[in-house]
């Protein structure tokens, strides 16, 4: 009897928490991701794009969005993860996928060339931008925009990279809109782009 | 008979809730199990394994999964053929402050898995496992690097891991890989 009433106990406790967070998903119009507390333009930005002489310039037509990731194909967790969780999203918001544009800048261009990064992009997306930095200039003035941080060092012929894991999504004002940080899933991504794709289209 | 069809029930709530839950995004972790049962060694559970698909162009892997113990033990090797990688480790993404790592890399610490701060990769050569405590190797946390890769890690396929306790010995389990978290 004691037993039973333990997972009677148990079971209205984990309906309460069921109750909980099913609101991670919500339904209502509050952005799931980090919105940058001041405003970030990142218009002025622009990085050699493997494929085309023209560099990529981070502003999406009027519209669109832009999702920009600073990562490298050597990276085995973060990277892929966030990747397929972009993909995913866009898979969850039907015809509004269309208006996701994707970018990933490679903080190793040492090892990560055009072809490589190409490649790699194209496990993921049929829509996107390698971008391979071609100076370190070039690669710490777009990080500046963004805010990000990367650092590659070599210890003793152990390559290490250091880089953040958010993913920005850029409006077709060259404006950070929101921020995805490392393990936002994508239910909460899909709801943030139909959002910005939607009931935000008129200011964008 | 009332007490089976009631606590049936009451399993059955549980499980909607845990249902519920994964929707919100976290792993479940109701794949293969494998046991290794050599009496009177501790008995170590290994669930909800997996590897990510390997995205064109590159040689790395990585392996995701649970342990569970009966008893404190710890994992200090992980080991795949070598006609799926030339080396598996064991890695930590650890956060990055300034460039320099300030992480505790204490095993059995839990990493963050929701900050924004810049991370990076480390090796460590073992990870704790505390008695009836679950050790997840999940994203953006703990995982098993398979480097150099001989062949990419399609969707669909099956490897098997070996990993090494202290004090349970080799357990062998077979890693299916998957585009995302089962």
């Amino acid at each position: 009897m004691v037993f039973t009433t333990r997972i009677r106990t148990a079971a209205i406790g984990m309906l309460f928490l069921t109750s909980a967070l099913v609101s991670c998903s919500n339904s209502n119009d509050t952005l799931d991701g980090y919105i940058p507390p001041s405003a970030k333009n990142v218009s002025t930005a622009t990085v050699h794009e493997a494929g085309t002489t023209v560099p990529m310039s981070f502003v999406p037509v009027a519209g669109e969005v832009l999702i920009v990731y600073f990562g490298y194909t050597h990276c085995p967790d973060l990277c892929p993860t966030t990747m397929v969780a972009i993909k995913n999203a866009k898979k969850k918001i039907g015809d509004l996928a269309s208006k996701v544009d994707i970018a990933m800048v490679t903080v190793d261009p040492a090892r990560d060339t055009d072809e490589i990064l190409s490649r790699y992009l194209a496990s993921f997306s049929d829509r996107f931008h390698a971008l391979v930095p071609t100076s370190d200039a070039e690669l710490r003035a777009v990080e500046k925009l963004f805010q990000a941080t990367s650092s590659v060092t070599n210890v003793d012929g152990e390559i290490q990279v250091v880089h953040g894991g958010t993913a920005y999504v850029v409006d077709s004002t060259g404006n950070v809109v929101v921020e995805w940080p490392f393990g936002l899933n994508s239910i909460s991504m899909a709801h943030d782009l139909t959002i910005l794709l939607t009931k935000r289209k008129k200011t964008t | 008979m009332t007490i089976k069809t009631q606590r049936l029930a009451m399993g059955a709530l549980l499980a909607l809730g845990l249902t519920t839950i994964t929707a919100c995004g976290a792993s479940d972790s109701t794949s293969d199990t494998t046991v290794a049962t050599t009496a009177p060694a501790p008995v170590i559970t290994v669930s909800g394994q997996w590897a990510r698909t390997s995205p064109d162009a590159t040689d790395m892997g990585a392996v995701y999964l649970t342990v569970n113990s009966d008893t404190d033990d710890t994992l200090v090797s992980a080991m795949v053929d070598s006609s799926v990688a030339a080396m598996a480790q064991i890695h930590e993404m650890v956060p990055v402050e300034n460039g320099m790592s300030t992480a505790s890399t204490m095993a059995g610490s839990p990493s963050t898995t929701m900050d924004s701060s810049a991370m990076t990769m480390k090796e460590v050569d073992h990870i704790d496992v505390k008695a009836g405590i679950a050790l997840e190797l999940k994203p953006g946390g703990y995982h098993i690097m398979l480097m150099k890769l001989v062949k990419p890690l399609l969707t669909g396929e099956t490897f098997k891991l070996t990993l090494t306790f202290t004090k349970a010995g080799a357990v062998v389990v077979d890693v299916p890989v998957l585009e995302d978290a089962p």
